[in-house]
């Protein structure tokens, strides 16, 4: 299952992806309209890229009142028919990592959708921090578990 | 095996799609005392502020239950449920189940008060209540009861060019939601909007001839066309009573953390339950969509011999009020009476928040004017979390690297 | 695009007006944005003969016009008022990510005019913007006050002033969050003198981009440039300080106040080791590609756990060359200048100049409270405090090299500035080049950065006789690849002698770094060497939907140029200013020396190419009208 592995370490704060997702996926040039977003922590010259997990069992689905969010079963994408949205936001509180995302110009929340398995911010990140792989492969996994695993016990799996 | 379903709400529909996934096979019925298809409650208001139409809130087309291969009996209530024999009885007709999903969900109260049979009065649970006040043409509505259904009601009508009233019990409005300082500022934020929000004011009798033209407190008397009643629910549990499932003192069906009746077998999920609250595990209703939903796919998962457990109820309501966010998130001082909570509370020109904490656990939290962070904010309530662990993932730099999104409620917790 | 969606804010704090207006396309037609903004504005809005320190003076903030995209380095805002230290256009470039947040805010440029009587702060939150109290953080450090401020404006960026900008030093820094700043032509001082402590901007909003699948495609064509350059890999790893070593062999750094050329260790102090030391994480400005910047920590000794965005040539040579401070100490002198809010390159000279003086008994430890001497960090530390507090002899030193020096006999020749502006780093006695000659042109005064050969080999370090050449230096693909008109390409550099014409490479150079002071983008050499108008343009046109060609560009650029050298002459800049300090054409350093006349020559020649007149260095009425400014100046 391939999946956006974020190397914290790499990631230099450039904020590229921002705007190239939200080009792309709203033609215009809008850090807040991204679904993906860096956020810095100056404290330790940090940058940390947080993006939809695409949980397993996502608490995002369960929140939708309008019940649009849903698993792809090929991929496991974790996608949205937005048409539907009626712009609650329940799905904001319930994704811990704030990767569901309000476009206040349509007034609706999306988030990242894999490009459809060609993430165009991994195609222009530029320093490697984002990296399209198998997650079972991702040299980080051990990382991603231990976070994993806390977040497990609320609400089964968000983490493969 | 058979499955039967009593209820094609929120927790019906989802326990449904939850069971399909566990199993192609397994037949399952679903029964509903109306004939409607499945709508989102919650997208009502929506409509009736004409900001969308009707037919989108309906979340399901007839196909989509023949899809699922569920068997519809709709527009039959049930009339009484057997547990010994496994058998349910609806018109005049029995059926039979290897298991039974309650989920009758709540119904609004209308209080027995002089006049509040007159025409005119209203509730908001169904499209058809939408319908039949559109139709009804208010122009001076008063909303009794300000949570946050009474709230968005107001909100919606006040958007349709009615003159609204808000009448409320307590001193505040959403008190089961916020404390006095949030709720005062947002009561400004509804007066703003030119809705007139009255509080600690008992609703005492309706008058008008042929329908509602008045309406008096204990303290005033308006003038008014419509009456809308967002005054409290009552948990649907008749059926549940009468077949000898324990009643819990909440008025909601008892269930186990599998959500599992008094009776093996029989398994029940939605507003008509009553589950343990996350934070303090005492016995609490939670009458959202998204626990309706939650305990539903524990409650299929447990029929269908998969081990699923029920975290518990953990309340998030949002409203959105003159487009700015305001969200209530666990519980707040009322929820948290005999506990000794330290607020950590911060005002700012367009941004109010407040975190409610015992024993250092966090266990609400109410903000106004932004949603960052919340996610995380309730994520940690879910989870138990401490202040001072926050702060120590926060400070320490391995932690928050590897917990990111921790970092959105550092703007909270610093 | 028929309506450009930024505005221009402008606030006066005199009467606490506040108010927007759209850009007109025009506007960006001719000057494009940045730096070309900030021309027309300040030309337009600064009358003739203005106190630089009075209410009169105007400064403006304008984003580049690209900033806010993914083009590679797009983040850049400049910032120019007419300037304390010089008198003339005062003019700095920052990135990292205030322009982002004024573009997103709705605003390409922001204009404050006039002066609070109180201190004051302004908070822009996309349409709302206040003009606050800021009593509370007057007299505050820069790092302080970004924590207060951040606090109160979740997710702003801040631009503001520390204590050096509140008491006047002419020098003094507009910083740019904690670690970045306007550094140079003493812009904080212009913001102190308006009472005006901070601006916060946060920025909610977005654009609409004309044909974003283009954009992509120019962003991609961007990095792939940028990441083919030659010295791209050197950059990501050792940022600017990769000149540091080069410079020192050549005898060309500011060795104490100029007088040394180099160090005996330099290497240990300046060299790219430095980052393998102290440095950890990179950090980049938004859109960047390179991250060239820095996490510091010091571990041990005396400045131990300081932590700061550091490494760069600039302090390391500024503190490390001429005032002769460690590494460390070269840390430590960054910091406080963030935290102070005074121009590094300035600061380092006032130091250095001062040290001489009192080696040269121009100025006595009386008078001073304490011993001086190069390489003494305590000194001078407590000497750069008692300037950013304006306390005893800081007072003087406060003013700038130029004027402190009229204030001690004999002390003029010490005073290395040009213009009235501290000049940095590189000596020109130990490498010529049209690095060398951008120092005299520079429409700021003293200063390095605005005109340097896209394709500078700092391996050679050929002497031409005659001040007119410098080498090449690289082989055919390398002259081949570079975006420049053929014609003037093969003007400027000639592959047979494999020499590069100083005078008309100048102008390039000058246009080009000018271009992308308008447009926004950074001058790190990898960008330099591979990202012309060319690719610019078509990212130009792609995002604001204007149809702009390369050579449009280019123009642009010139036409920004000549107008603010057209500001200068207002002011009243006389051609014989171009001048290096005297101790270059007078004092030798190891043979090394200046000659004058043919250094005028040169300069002559760099007249002419630019359509000046080539005695008094005036643009003439041929060149005025070519680029349009007659029409538009009426
Ligand atoms: C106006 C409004 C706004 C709301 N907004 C929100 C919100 O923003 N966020 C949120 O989380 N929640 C909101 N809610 C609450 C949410 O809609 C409910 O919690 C949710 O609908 C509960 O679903 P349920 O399936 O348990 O019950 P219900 O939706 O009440 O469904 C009960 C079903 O059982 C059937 N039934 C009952 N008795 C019998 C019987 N004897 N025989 C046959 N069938 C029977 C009924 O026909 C019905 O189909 C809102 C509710 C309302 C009314
Ligand atoms: S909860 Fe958040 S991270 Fe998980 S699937 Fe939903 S949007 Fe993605």
């Amino acid at each position: 299952m391939k999946r956006i592995v974020i190397n914290t370490e790499a990631c230099d704060g450039c904020g590229i992806c921002q705007l190239v997702c939200s080009a792309y996926k709203a033609g215009q040039w809008h850090p807040a309209l991204s679904r993906i977003k860096i956020k810095p922590l100056q404290e330790f010259g940090l940058n940390l890229p947080v993006v939809c997990m695409h949980c397993t069992y996502p608490p995002c689905e369960i929140f939708c009142v309008m019940n649009l969010i849903y698993k792809e079963p090929d991929t496991a994408y974790t996608l949205r028919h937005e048409e539907i949205c009626i712009g609650c936001r329940a799905c904001e509180i319930a994704c811990p990592f704030s990767a569901a995302v309000w476009d206040p110009i349509n007034e609706v929340v999306v988030n990242c959708d894999l490009c459809g398995g060609n993430p165009e911010c991994v195609n222009y990140c530029p320093t490697g921090a984002l990296v399209f792989m198998d997650i079972s492969e991702a040299a980080d996994k051990k990382r991603r578990e231990a976070a994993g695993v806390q977040i497990l016990e609320l609400s089964r799996g968000f983490l493969e | 095996m058979r499955v039967i379903i009593i209820g094609n709400g929120a927790a019906g529909n989802q326990a449904a799609a939850s069971i399909r996934k566990h199993s192609s096979e397994c037949e399952i019925v679903m029964f509903a005392r109306e004939s409607f298809l499945e709508y989102s409650a919650c997208a009502l208001p929506d409509v009736l502020a004409g900001w969308i139409p009707l037919d989108k809130t309906f979340l399901k087309t007839s196909i989509d239950y023949e899809r699922l291969q569920i068997k519809t009996c709709f527009a039959q209530e049930v009339n009484n449920i057997d547990i010994n024999k496994q058998c349910l009885q609806a018109g005049n007709e029995k059926y039979y189940w290897d298991r039974l999903i309650i989920a009758t969900g709540s119904q609004p109260i209308i209080p027995a008060i002089d006049g509040s049979q007159l025409q005119g009065n209203f509730v908001v649970k169904t499209p058809q209540d939408i319908e039949r006040i559109i139709e009804h043409k208010p122009s001076r509505a008063v909303v009794v009861g300000a949570g946050n259904i009474g709230v968005e009601t107001a909100g919606a009508l006040r958007n349709r060019g009615c003159m609204v009233y808000l009448i409320e019990m307590q001193d505040r409005i959403m008190p089961l939601l916020y404390d006095q300082k949030p709720a005062d500022i947002i009561q400004t934020m509804l007066e703003q909007e030119d809705i007139r929000v009255f509080t600690g004011e008992r609703v005492t009798g309706i008058e008008g001839e042929p329908g509602v033209e008045r309406l008096f407190t204990d303290q005033q008397e308006i003038e008014c066309d419509t009456v809308i009643w967002a005054a409290g629910v009552r948990q649907n549990v008749e059926l549940a009573r009468q077949a000898g499932l324990k009643i819990g003192g909440l008025g909601g069906i008892e269930v186990d953390k599998y959500m599992q009746c008094s009776e093996p077998g029989v398994f029940a999920c939605g507003d008509c339950v009553q589950s343990p609250h996350v934070f303090t595990g005492k016995p609490s209703l939670s009458l959202l969509w998204s626990s309706a939903k939650r305990q539903a796919d524990v409650a299929a998962a447990n029929c269908m011999e998969q081990v699923d457990e029920y975290e518990g109820n953990c309340s998030v309501v949002i409203e959105e009020i003159r487009g700015i966010p305001c969200v209530a998130i666990g519980l707040n001082l009322h929820g948290l009476v005999g506990y000794e909570t330290e607020v950590i509370e911060n005002e700012s020109k367009d941004f109010y928040y407040r975190l409610l904490a015992v024993d250092d656990r966090i266990a609400g939290f109410q903000c106004i004017g932004s949603l960052e962070g919340a996610g995380a904010i309730f994520t940690m309530i879910k989870k138990g979390t401490t202040l001072e662990q926050a702060r120590k993932v926060l400070h320490n730099k391995d932690s928050i690297t590897n917990m990111a999104w921790y970092l959105d409620s550092s703007r909270y917790l610093r | 695009m028929k309506d450009y969606p930024g505005k221009i804010l402008e606030i006066n704090l005199s009467t606490g007006s506040i108010s927007s207006r759209a850009v007109e396309i025009d506007l960006i037609e001719k000057y494009l944005g940045g730096i070309g903004f900030n021309a027309r504005i300040l030309y337009d809005e600064i009358p003739a003969g203005t106190e630089p320190l009075s209410e009169e003076n105007v400064l403006v903030f304008a984003a580049g016009t690209l900033v806010g995209t993914p083009f590679p380095t797009a983040s850049r805002t400049e910032a120019s008022a007419k300037s304390p230290l010089t008198s003339q256009f005062g003019t700095s470039n920052s990135g990292a990510f205030f322009g982002i947040q004024l573009k997103t805010a709705g605003y390409d440029a922001l204009v404050v005019k006039g002066k609070s009587l109180t201190p004051v702060y302004v908070a822009i939150s996309d349409e709302e913007v206040q003009i606050l109290d800021a009593a509370f953080l007057w007299g505050k450090e820069c790092w302080a006050t970004v924590d207060i401020l951040e606090k109160k404006h979740y997710g702003a960026e801040i631009a503001l002033i520390g204590p050096a900008g509140e008491n006047l030093v002419r020098f003094a820094s507009i910083e740019n969050g904690r670690y970045d700043g306007w550094g140079r032509t003493g812009l904080g001082a212009v913001m102190g003198s308006k009472n005006l402590k901070a601006i916060a901007v946060k920025g909610t909003r977005g654009r609409k981009v004309h044909d974003s699948a283009a954009l992509l495609e120019a962003v991609r064509k961007g990095q792939q440039l940028i990441k083919s350059a030659s010295s791209y890999i050197a950059f990501t790893e050792y940022g600017t300080l990769n000149a540091s070593i080069p410079y020192g062999k050549n005898k060309a750094i500011s060795a104490h106040n100029f007088t040394l050329g180099t160090l005996p260790d330099w290497k240990e102090i300046g060299g790219r080791q430095i980052v393998d030391k102290y440095g950890s994480r990179h950090v980049a400005c938004q859109s960047c590609i390179i991250a060239c910047g820095h996490w510091t920590e010091i571990k041990e000794g005396k400045y131990a756990g300081l932590k700061i965005k550091d490494l760069e040539i600039t302090p390391v040579m500024s503190f490390g060359a001429t005032v002769g401070l460690n590494t460390e100490a070269i840390i430590k002198a960054s910091e406080i200048c963030q935290r102070y809010g005074v121009d590094m390159v300035s600061a380092g000279g006032v130091l250095g100049f001062a040290i001489e003086l009192y080696k040269k008994g121009i100025i006595t430890t009386e008078e001073v409270g304490f011993e001086l001497d190069f390489g003494d960090d305590e000194a001078a530390f407590k000497l750069l405090h008692q300037v950013i507090d304006r306390e005893g002899i800081g007072d003087i030193l406060a003013e700038g090299t130029k004027r402190a020096a009229e204030q001690f006999a004999n002390a003029d020749r010490y005073a290395i500035h040009i213009k009235g502006m501290e000049i940095p780093m590189i000596d020109p006695r130990g490498r010529w080049s049209t690095w060398s000659l951008g120092m005299l042109t520079n429409i700021r005064g003293g200063d390095h950065l605005r005109c340097r050969n896209p394709v500078e080999n700092l391996r050679f370090n050929d002497k031409d006789e005659e001040y007119m050449k410098e080498r090449f230096g690289f082989k055919k693909p390398m002259y081949d690849r570079l975006d420049m008109p053929e014609d003037l390409k093969s003007q400027a550099i000639d592959l047979e002698s494999d020499t590069v014409d100083i005078a008309v490479m100048s102008k390039w150079a000058e246009d080009l770094i000018n271009l992308y002071n308008s447009v926004g983008i950074c001058i790190r050499p990898p960008v330099m060497e591979k990202v012309g108008p060319t690719i610019i343009a078509e990212a130009c046109r792609a995002f604001i939907g204007v149809d702009i060609s390369a050579a449009d560009l280019m123009k642009s650029s010139e036409r920004t140029w000549n107008l603010i050298k057209l500001f200068n002459l207002r002011e009243g800049e006389k051609v014989d200013a171009s001048k290096f300090p005297r101790r270059f054409y007078e004092e030798d350093i190891d043979g090394n020396i200046l000659n004058e006349e043919k250094i005028q020559a040169v300069l002559e020649k760099y007249y002419l190419v630019r359509g000046w007149d080539g005695r008094t260095g005036k643009p003439d009425s041929n060149t005025l009208v070519r680029l349009n400014l007659v029409d538009d100046l009426g």
